[in-house]
C-alpha cells in the first residue's frame, strides 16, 4: 500500500513538473519572438518557435495519457480537498444552541462578538479608503487619454491600483483569519452550553409570504429585462451588437 | 477485465458534461469558419450567448456577453445599453450562475484541465477572499474603462476586460484565426499586447490544471453577474432546511469558495446532491415536475406534514427517465438544426474566386467552355431589354473579350461580337447571386478569376479601371503589385464621390474603419495630420464599413462630427451590396489600410493599426 502511494506520488509530481515546464516553454518562446526577433511574428518563425519545443510538448501528452490510464485504472481519488470552516460550525451551532441563561457565559460571546465588530469596522474602513484612493485614480481624467498609448495608459493603472487592491485583499484576508480563530473560542463555548443543556431547533423555513415575495420579485426582473430588450432593439442596440460581432475587434482578441 | 471495464465506465460523461459539451457546440456552431477561416455574419449574433464564448471565434454563432456589456458600455454617451443588459438581467434570472455549471465552454475547458492529475490545491480562507477580485476586475475593467473613455471629450470605445485580460478572445479567437492560412496576414498585427495575452492565457492554462476554475473563481466578471443573482434564479439548486441535518458534506464536497449551496459562488452543479446524505438539496423547477424515484417518494410521504408538500404531490410529474430522454432528443435535434442552417447555404462565387466549371451556349449553338476558352469574359444578367445600352456593349467589344448575355426568357436581338444565351430557371446567375436580382454583371480575367461580381451594369469606370487594364494584360486585384481594383465610393455629407481612378498621380491611401473599433479611431488622427503635411502628393480616404453606416447614418455623422472636427481627410461609407473592404481583400478584421502608389499599384496592405512613422515612412517612400 504504502509502495503504490509513493508511485501515485511521484506521477503526481512528474506530471505536475511537466506541465509547469511546458508552460514556461511556452512563454520563453513567446519572449523569445518579442524580444529576440524585434517583435516580428510571421506565420514561419512562430511555427519555427513551436518546433523547437515540440519534445516537450509531445513528453508532456505522454506523460498525461500514461498517468491518465494510470490512475483510472488503479482507482485513484483525492482526499478530500477541504474541511469545513469554524464560521460554518459556529453557524451551525447557533441554530441548535438554546438560549444562554448563564451571564459569563453570554458576556463572554458577547465581548468576542465586541472584538469581532470592531475587527470588521477596522477592515471596511481599509477597504473603503483603498477603493476610495483607487477611484481617485480612475476618475482623474488625465490618466486615460485616448490619444495616447492605451497600452502603457492601462500598465499605469495596473500599477496604481495594484498595491491598494493588494492592501485591501491583505486585510481581508487577515480579517477572515481571525474571524477563524474567533469563531473556534465561540464555537467552543457554544459546544459546553448544548453539552449542559441540550439542542434546539431555530431552522427558520421560507415561510409562504417570502416565497410569494421572491416570486414577485422574480416576475418583476423578468419583465423588466423583457421590456429593455424590446426598448433596444428598437433604439438600435441589437443592430449595434450585431455590427460588433460579425467585425473583428482585432484588439479584443489580442492582435495588436 | 474488471480492471478494464472500470477504466471504460470512468470514460463516461457524466450529464452535465454532456450538457456543458453541447452548449460548447452550439455555441460555435458555424464550422465552416473553422476551415475558412472566416467569422460567422448571419444575424443570430445580435443575440448574446448565455456563456463567455468570444464573437471572433470563427465557429461562433453569437455574440459575447461580457464583451457586448463593454461595448454597451463604450457606447452610452449616444445610447442607453437596454438591450445587451436586458439580455443579461433575463440570463441572470433565470439561471444564476447555472450558466457557469452548465452553459459555459470556458468551465468546460478548465474542468477539463482540471482532470489532469496533478497536486491540487485546496480551496480555503485565502482563495475565498480571492475570489472576490473579479467584483473588482468587473468594476474597474467591464465598466469603468469602457465608461471613463467614452464619456471623455474625444471618446474611445475601449472593451477593457476583452482587450487586457479575456483567455477566452485569445484562444477562441487569436489563437484557431492564426491557425487558418487564410489569415496569414493576421501575423503582421501581433505585437506586446499579443505578448501579453497570449503570457496571460498560459497562466491560466496552467492554474486551471492545478486550481478548480482558476478564471471562474478569481477572475470571470461574468460569473460575478450572474453570482449576484444567484439566490433569486428561477433554476439552480436549493437546500431543503426543514431536511438539512447540517452536516455541511455538500460544502466540504464542494469545489468552489462557497459558504453555503446556491451563494453567490456556487456554480449550480449539482455535484453536492451525490453527497447529501439526507437529500436535502434539489433542483429548482425541475423537482417539481420530475417524479421522484418510488423509495424516495415514500420516505417523502412520512415526512409530509405541510399544506405545501401535499400541494406539490398534486402537480402533473414525468419520471426522470423520460425527462432525461426528452431532454437528449432536444438536445440532439437543436443542435443538428442549428448546424445545418448555419452551415449550409447556397455557395456562391465572390470575387477573385477562380470559376472552375463554366459552359454556355447561346442561340445559335455556339459553346463556351472557361477551361478551353482563353479570352476574358463578361457576363451580363438582365430581364428587361430596357436594362441594355446596346451602344455601349458594342463599345466594349474586343476580341481578348467575350461579352455575353444572359437571360431567362429567348429574345431577339443581334449586337455583332455580343452572343446571347438562355439562362434557364437563373440556374447559372445562382451561382454568382444569392438573390438572383438582375442586371448583374460578372467579369473574369483570362484566368477566369472573378473581378467584377455585381448588381447592375458596369460603370465607365469600372471598364477602363478593372475590364480595359485586364485586357491589356496587366493584373488588377487586390494583392501588392497589383493594379487596385476600382470602384466609386460614396463621400460621407456630399453628393461627391471618390475613386483610385480619380486620384492618379498621387499616393491614394484607403483606410476601412468603423465607429466601435478602438484602434481604428486611434490611428485616424494620424492619417489626418500626416495628410494635412504631404496633401498635394496624397489622397487620403477613411471608408466606413458598410452596414454600419447603412444602419445609422446619423450616428456615423455624429461620430465624425465629434471625434474627427476640423479634419481634412475625405470620410466615405462602403456599399454593402458590394463591398470595396471586401474587394480590397478585407477578412472582417479591423482597420485596414491599402496604399496605392501614383500609377495605381498597390504598395502595401496592412491588416491592423499604422503608427505615424510607419505611415510617414511609406509615403516618403512613394513620393521619392
Amino acid at each position: 500500500m504504502n509502495k503504490s502511494n509513493k508511485l501515485n506520488k511521484v506521477i503526481l509530481l512528474v506530471t505536475s513538473f511537466q506541465t509547469i515546464i511546458l508552460g514556461i516553454a511556452f512563454i520563453v518562446q513567446i519572449l523569445r519572438i518579442y524580444f529576440g526577433n524585434s517583435k516580428v511574428f510571421t506565420r514561419d518563425i512562430c511555427g519555427q518557435y513551436i518546433l523547437e519545443i515540440l519534445p516537450v510538448i509531445i513528453l508532456w501528452i505522454l506523460v498525461i495519457i500514461g498517468s491518465f490510464i494510470y490512475f483510472n485504472i488503479n482507482d485513484f481519488k483525492y482526499k478530500n480537498i477541504s474541511k469545513v470552516s469554524n464560521v460554518t460550525k459556529l453557524a451551525n451551532l447557533e441554530r441548535i444552541c438554546p438560549m444562554i441563561n448563564d451571564e459569563m457565559v453570554s458576556n463572554k460571546l458577547k465581548s468576542i462578538k465586541k472584538k469581532n465588530l470592531i475587527v470588521e469596522i477596522v477592515l471596511i474602513i481599509i477597504i473603503v479608503l483603498s477603493s476610495l484612493m483607487g477611484l481617485g485614480y480612475l476618475l482623474n481624467i488625465k490618466h486615460f487619454d485616448p490619444t495616447g498609448d492605451l497600452f502603457d495608459q492601462a500598465k499605469q493603472m495596473a500599477i496604481h491600483l495594484m498595491p491598494w487592491a493588494i492592501i485591501s485583499f491583505g486585510a481581508f484576508i487577515g480579517y477572515s483569519f481571525y474571524i477563524e480563530y474567533s469563531a473556534k473560542a465561540s464555537c467552543d463555548i457554544l459546544r459546553e452550553v448544548i453539552k449542559n443543556n441540550g439542542k434546539v431547533n431555530k431552522e427558520e423555513i421560507l415561510s409562504k409570504k417570502k416565497k410569494m415575495i421572491k416570486l414577485i420579485c422574480q416576475l418583476c426582473i423578468v419583465v423588466i429585462a423583457v421590456v429593455f430588450i424590446v426598448v433596444g432593439v428598437f433604439n438600435g442596440g441589437a443592430e449595434d451588437t450585431l455590427q460588433k460581432a460579425v467585425n473583428i475587434c482585432t484588439e479584443c482578441i489580442g492582435l495588436g | 477485465m474488471k480492471k478494464v471495464k472500470q477504466f471504460f465506465s470512468k470514460l463516461k460523461p457524466s450529464k452535465r458534461k454532456v450538457i456543458q459539451l453541447y452548449s460548447a457546440l452550439l455555441y460555435n456552431a458555424y464550422m465552416k469558419g473553422f476551415v475558412t477561416g472566416e467569422i460567422f455574419q448571419g444575424k443570430s449574433k445580435a443575440v448574446c450567448l448565455p456563456g463567455l464564448n468570444c464573437y471572433s471565434c470563427p465557429g461562433a454563432i453569437g455574440a459575447c456577453p461580457l464583451g457586448s456589456i463593454q461595448n454597451a458600455l463604450a457606447e452610452s454617451k449616444t445610447k442607453l445599453p437596454t438591450y445587451v443588459f436586458g439580455i443579461i438581467l433575463l440570463y441572470c434570472i433565470i439561471f444564476g450562475r447555472t450558466i457557469c455549471g452548465f452553459l459555459c465552454p470556458v468551465g468546460l475547458l478548465q474542468e477539463l484541465l482540471f482532470k489532469i492529475k496533478t497536486p491540487k490545491v485546496r480551496k480555503s480562507k485565502i482563495t475565498r477572499c480571492l475570489s472576490y477580485f473579479k467584483y473588482v476586475l468587473l468594476f474597474v475593467l467591464v465598466i469603468g474603462l469602457p465608461l471613463i473613455y467614452a464619456f471623455q471629450e474625444k471618446g474611445l470605445p475601449l472593451p477593457g476586460f476583452c482587450k487586457y485580460i479575456c483567455p477566452a478572445g485569445t484562444f477562441e479567437g487569436a489563437i484557431f484565426l492564426l491557425m487558418n492560412k487564410a489569415n496569414t496576414t493576421f501575423f503582421e498585427m501581433l505585437g506586446t499586447l499579443f505578448t501579453w495575452k497570449f503570457f496571460l492565457l498560459i497562466i491560466f492554462i496552467v492554474a486551471s490544471i492545478f486550481i478548480y476554475r482558476f478564471f471562474c473563481r478569481f477572475f470571470c466578471p461574468l460569473g460575478a453577474i450572474y453570482g449576484i443573482f444567484n439566490k433569486l434564479s428561477i433554476l439552480g439548486v436549493k437546500v431543503d432546511k426543514s431536511a438539512c441535518n447540517h452536516c455541511n458534506a455538500c460544502i466540504n464536497t464542494c469545489k468552489m469558495d462557497v459558504k453555503e449551496v446556491g451563494d453567490h459562488e456556487c456554480i449550480q452543479c449539482g455535484d453536492c446532491m451525490k453527497v447529501c446524505g439526507c437529500k436535502a438539496i434539489k433542483w429548482k423547477m425541475i423537482s417539481q415536475i420530475i417524479k421522484e424515484d418510488e423509495a424516495r417518494q415514500k420516505e417523502q410521504e412520512v415526512k409530509v406534514s405541510t399544506v405545501d408538500e401535499v400541494n406539490t404531490k398534486k402537480v402533473f410529474k414525468i419520471s426522470k427517465k423520460n425527462f432525461n430522454i426528452i431532454t437528449y432528443v432536444l438536445m440532439l435535434v437543436s443542435l443538428t438544426t442549428v448546424m445545418v442552417l448555419v452551415n449550409i447555404g447556397p455557395n456562391t462565387y465572390k470575387t477573385y474566386d477562380i470559376v472552375d466549371d463554366l459552359i454556355i451556349t447561346d442561340y445559335d449553338n455556339k459553346t463556351f467552355d472557361i477551361k478551353v476558352d482563353s479570352n476574358a469574359t463578361l457576363l451580363y444578367f438582365f430581364n428587361d431589354q430596357k436594362d441594355l445600352d446596346i451602344n455601349k456593349i458594342n463599345s466594349y467589344s474586343n476580341e481578348k473579350l467575350n461579352i455575353i448575355l444572359l437571360s431567362e426568357n429567348k429574345v431577339d436581338i443581334n449586337i455583332e461580337n455580343v452572343y446571347f444565351a438562355e439562362d434557364v430557371d437563373g440556374k447559372l446567375l445562382k451561382k454568382f447571386s444569392k438573390d438572383k436580382n438582375c442586371p448583374y454583371s460578372v467579369f473574369l480575367d483570362f484566368n477566369d478569376k472573378i473581378l467584377i461580381n455585381q448588381s447592375g451594369f458596369i460603370t465607365d469606370s469600372e471598364y477602363f479601371e478593372i475590364i480595359n487594364y485586364t485586357l491589356l494584360g496587366l493584373t488588377v486585384g487586390n494583392e501588392v503589385g497589383n493594379i487596385c481594383i476600382n470602384k466609386e465610393i460614396g463621400i460621407i455629407n456630399s453628393t461627391d464621390t471618390f475613386s483610385v481612378a480619380e486620384n492618379r498621380g498621387k499616393v491614394t491611401i484607403i483606410n476601412f474603419w468603423y465607429t466601435t473599433c478602438t484602434p481604428c479611431v486611434q490611428e485616424l488622427p494620424h492619417f489626418n495630420s500626416l495628410y494635412e503635411e504631404y496633401s498635394d502628393y496624397v489622397s487620403v480616404i477613411a471608408i466606413h464599413e458598410a452596414s454600419g453606416y447603412k444602419n445609422n447614418p446619423d450616428n456615423v455623422k455624429k461620430f465624425i462630427e465629434n471625434q474627427f472636427e476640423g479634419f481634412s481627410i475625405l470620410f466615405g461609407y462602403d456599399d454593402p451590396n458590394d463591398s470595396y473592404y471586401t474587394l480590397l481583400g478585407g477578412l472582417k478584421a479591423w482597420p485596414v489600410t491599402v496604399i496605392v502608389d501614383q500609377e495605381g499599384v498597390i504598395t502595401k496592405v496592412t491588416h491592423g493599426s499604422m503608427t505615424e512613422s510607419e505611415l510617414r515612412a511609406e509615403i516618403e517612400n512613394l513620393i521619392k
